[in-house]
């Protein structure tokens, strides 16, 4: 990874950071702790910065934590103007990040916004300044004593060290600095690539030992800094040490990319693990048998310990979305809260950045239609606030998504009608309401008759139902007219890994995913309705459909089938198939974009025998099976 | 020095009796033939994909791709792996069938000439240009037209 990468990683957290400290500031219970998040993320964003030469970075991170300080001091107080400059300013780092990621040469900064920053946090200080005095004194200024002993890969990873240090001296005055070339090897084991310098620098500076420290955040997996008085002072030693061990949980920044091969790695692990057992199962030698037991076992502790590595709250995702409820409220004279419950709900990292698209679209239409105008919700008789609630939960092998609004629901009527003229369904057809709400999900569908700038720009939910059901998971809405709508996204917690259920089609081996299978029985020649697909399970009636004719495949139908009754949205459905082989683990492997337009195979599986399985894509298929259940029935 | 008139290296090979050439550069790997598993509704030019080494990989039978049938397998039929870049997806591994493999060998733009307007076995645009070699014409493949993924998976929706 480059030096850039480590930057522009560590900025987009940070930013992140600072952007949703600053929106939680209003309703925040300890405001003063809000703002020394924010702090924190502008100050390191701007040692960041100065050590790689962003100077406009730093230029903007520097007016934020010159009016941030201030408002530390209680100087400015932080009131709607303030908050929004710093929002822009944020918003102008971003921009300037994303310039640097796409390799831009020159960075330039708003300068006029950069001048306001400037202004807020000196234009009112003047003013404040009598009040200043007695509030808070300035952090008095220490000499301090800073050891650095650089970590062997830090030039390596593309840093130098002395940019390091001039940093760090340009955080006090009178700095003085001692190099220690003792570490360096003298004689041929010496490796011009690596580090071996060692460094005390002492300085007087007000920074609390925090702040010196943070300069070095880019290198400290391999640098040990330690901060102390200077030995002359050594009047309290002891503070500093205890400062030194504070027991947080060290953290290590590892590329996802080898998370990736890793995960990958551990999915082939399973894969030659299944195999070994079959093999062992088949030899039936006890002592073979019992070694492989405890392999098996291991290697599903593996499997979930490498998952979990990739597993992130939901919460940062759903933090965007205050912006975005807050300007567009804005933008359409709303009045819209947005209320987060289980943030801390976690889900495989790959899933959540394929959420953000869906999610804000989904958020965005609600906004747009779904809430009504203050006033209408008055006389509607609701408050004239209204809330819109993002909310995750775990169930079974899946997580939970829901964007719930109070707004006034889907208005069936006239998605009926707009179905009937864009002819998506015939003029005298008469559906239920769940089948009406349904419509909104087939491609070419709109409602709106006008286009608006927030949505409606062409892409509906069927590009939201297909994006979520590439993840494998479901769309489902819910809503009350008058009360209001909910979107429910259900996904895999995992891409990479499911507990599948084999099944034999023709010659070839099929995974469906074992969550969704309810049970399996022989398919019952006898009750079986071959024209209208339907089969009786204990008295309810089940829609089926035949694998082998789903898939085309080749060759004779056995005498004797059976069917896996799978469960999708509250639907149940039976799936045909001409043999039953058990539960397995299945490694999901991507298909890869030449197959992008296949149906009802929800991705690639390598078997025990080496061979290439396909995972059946259930919510496809039941769609299709009910589709045409309809269709003859009709 | 002109780097445009050093030889670069291409892999020639057999496609059903003709001669075709594509830039080493593009080759990641060449495997024998053992079958595929076929991809359900998929047309012809997809063949299917192989377990290469814990990836799953797709493989196009080039022959369809041209319209000129199915690839007729042998004991020297093969697979080359290629990679191509993915706008979105980054590097894919595409495998591609080939009757056999013949060798490397090195071309100068100077034996390169442009692809004839007609006259060609296959489409226009699928040629790069005509490599003149050992006293034979050796088709080089423009491998953007030929493994288009837009294009290959266009041709995929399902006919029914």
């Amino acid at each position: 990874m480059s030096g850039h990468g480590v930057f522009i990683e560590e900025a987009r957290e940070l930013l992140a950071r600072m952007e949703s400290s600053l929106q939680g500031f209003g309703d925040a219970s300890d405001p003063q702790e809000v703002l020394h998040e924010v702090f924190r993320a502008a100050h390191t964003l701007k040692g960041a910065a100065g050590v790689f030469g962003f100077d406009a970075i730093v230029q903007f991170a520097h007016g934020a934590e010159a009016l941030l300080d201030k408002a530390r001091d209680g100087v400015v107080q932080l009131g709607t103007v303030e908050i929004e400059t710093l929002l822009a300013a944020h918003d102008e780092l971003v921009r300037l990040v994303e310039a640097v990621e796409a390799g831009a040469e020159v960075l330039e900064g708003d300068g006029a916004l950069a001048q306001r920053l400037l202004e807020l946090s000196e234009g009112r200080a003047r003013k404040a300044k009598k009040a200043k005095a007695p509030k808070k004194k300035a952090p008095p200024t220490q000499r301090r004593l800073v050891e650095v002993r650089f970590g062997a890969p830090v030039m390596k990873e593309g840093f130098d060290p002395l940019d390091f240090l001039h940093c760090l001296e340009q955080c006090g005055r009178n700095a003085t600095r001692v190099c220690d070339w003792s570490a360096v090897p003298p004689d041929a084991t010496y490796d011009p690539e690596q580090c071996f310098l060692r460094a005390t620098v002492e300085l007087d500076t007000e920074a609390s030992d925090e702040v010196l420290r943070s300069v070095f955040d880019f290198i400290l997996d391999s640098t040990t800094v330690t901060i102390g008085a200077p030995p002359a002072k050594a009047a309290e030693p002891e503070k500093p040490k205890q400062k030194e061990e504070a027991p947080a949980e060290k953290l290590v920044k590892v590329p996802a990319t080898r998370l990736d091969m890793l995960i990958d790695l551990v999915g082939e692990l399973v894969i030659a693990s299944a195999a070994s057992e079959a093999a062992t199962t088949r030899a039936d030698a006890l002592a073979a048998r019992e070694a492989q037991a405890t392999v098996t076992h291991l290697v599903s502790t593996i499997r979930d310990t490498a998952l979990s590595l990739r597993m992130v709250p939901i919460g940062e995702t759903f933090s965007r979305f205050h912006r975005l409820v807050r300007d567009v409220s804005k933008q359409l004279s709303k009045d819209i809260a947005l209320e987060v419950k289980g943030a801390e709900t976690e889900l495989d990292k790959s899933i959540v950045e394929r959420l953000v698209d869906p999610l804000t679209h989904i958020v965005r239409n609600s906004l747009d239609h779904g809430v009504e105008t203050p006033d209408a919700r008055v006389a509607a008789g609701k408050p004239a606030k209204a809330t819109l609630t993002l909310s995750a939960f775990h169930e079974g092998g899946s997580i939970v998504v829901d964007v719930r609004d109070d707004g006034r629901g889907l208005d069936r009527p006239r998605i009926l009608r707009k179905a009937i003229e864009k002819r998506l369904v015939p003029s005298d057809v008469q559906l239920s309401d769940e089948a009406i709400d349904e419509l909104i999900f087939v491609p070419g569908f709109s409602s709106v008759d006008q286009v608006s700038e927030l949505s409606g720009r062409g892409v509906g939910m069927d590009v939201v139902r297909r994006s979520i059901e590439d993840l494998r998971g479901t769309v489902q809405v819910l809503s009350t007219t008058g009360k209001g709508l909910t979107v429910r996204l259900r996904v895999p917690l995992t891409l990479a890994i499911i507990d599948g259920f084999q099944v034999g089609v023709g010659t070839r081996t099929w995974v469906v995913p074992l969550k969704v299978v309810h049970e399996c029985v022989d398919l019952p020649v006898v009750l079986e309705s071959e024209l209208h697909h339907r089969l009786d399970l204990r008295g309810e009636v089940v829609p089926f459909v035949r694998l082998r004719d789903f898939f085309s495949v080749s060759g004779e139908r056995p005498s004797r089938e059976c069917v896996v009754v799978v469960e999708d949205g509250g639907r149940r459905v039976g799936l045909v198939v001409d043999r039953l082989l058990g539960a397995s683990q299945a490694v999901i492997k991507p298909l890869g974009p030449l197959f992008q337009n296949m149906e009802g195979i929800g991705g690639a599986t390598l078997l025990g025998t080496g061979e290439v399985g396909f995972v059946v894509d259930v919510a496809q298929v039941v769609r299709r099976a009910t589709s045409l259940a309809h269709r003859v029935s009709a | 020095m002109d780097l445009t008139a050093a030889p670069r290296p291409h892999l020639w090979f057999q496609l059903g009796g003709e001669a075709y050439a594509v830039e080493v550069s593009a080759v990641r790997e060449i495997i024998e033939y053992h079958g595929s598993t076929e991809v359900p509704l998929m047309p012809p030019h997809l063949k299917g994909v192989i377990n290469l080494r814990g990836r799953v990989v797709p493989v196009v039978d080039l022959s369809s791709r041209f319209g000129r049938g199915a690839t007729e397998v042998t004991r020297r039929t093969s697979v080359v792996i290629l990679e191509r870049h993915h706008a979105t997806l980054g590097l894919q591994a595409i495998g591609v069938l080939v009757s056999a493999v013949t060798e490397v060998i090195e071309l100068t733009e100077s034996q390169i000439e442009r692809p004839p307007a007609f006259g060609a076995a296959i489409r226009e645009r699928f040629i790069a240009g005509i490599a003149r070699h050992a006293s034979r014409l050796i088709v080089m493949l423009d491998l953007a037209e030929v493994l288009a993924f837009d294009e290959l998976a266009a041709l995929g929706t399902k006919a029914a």
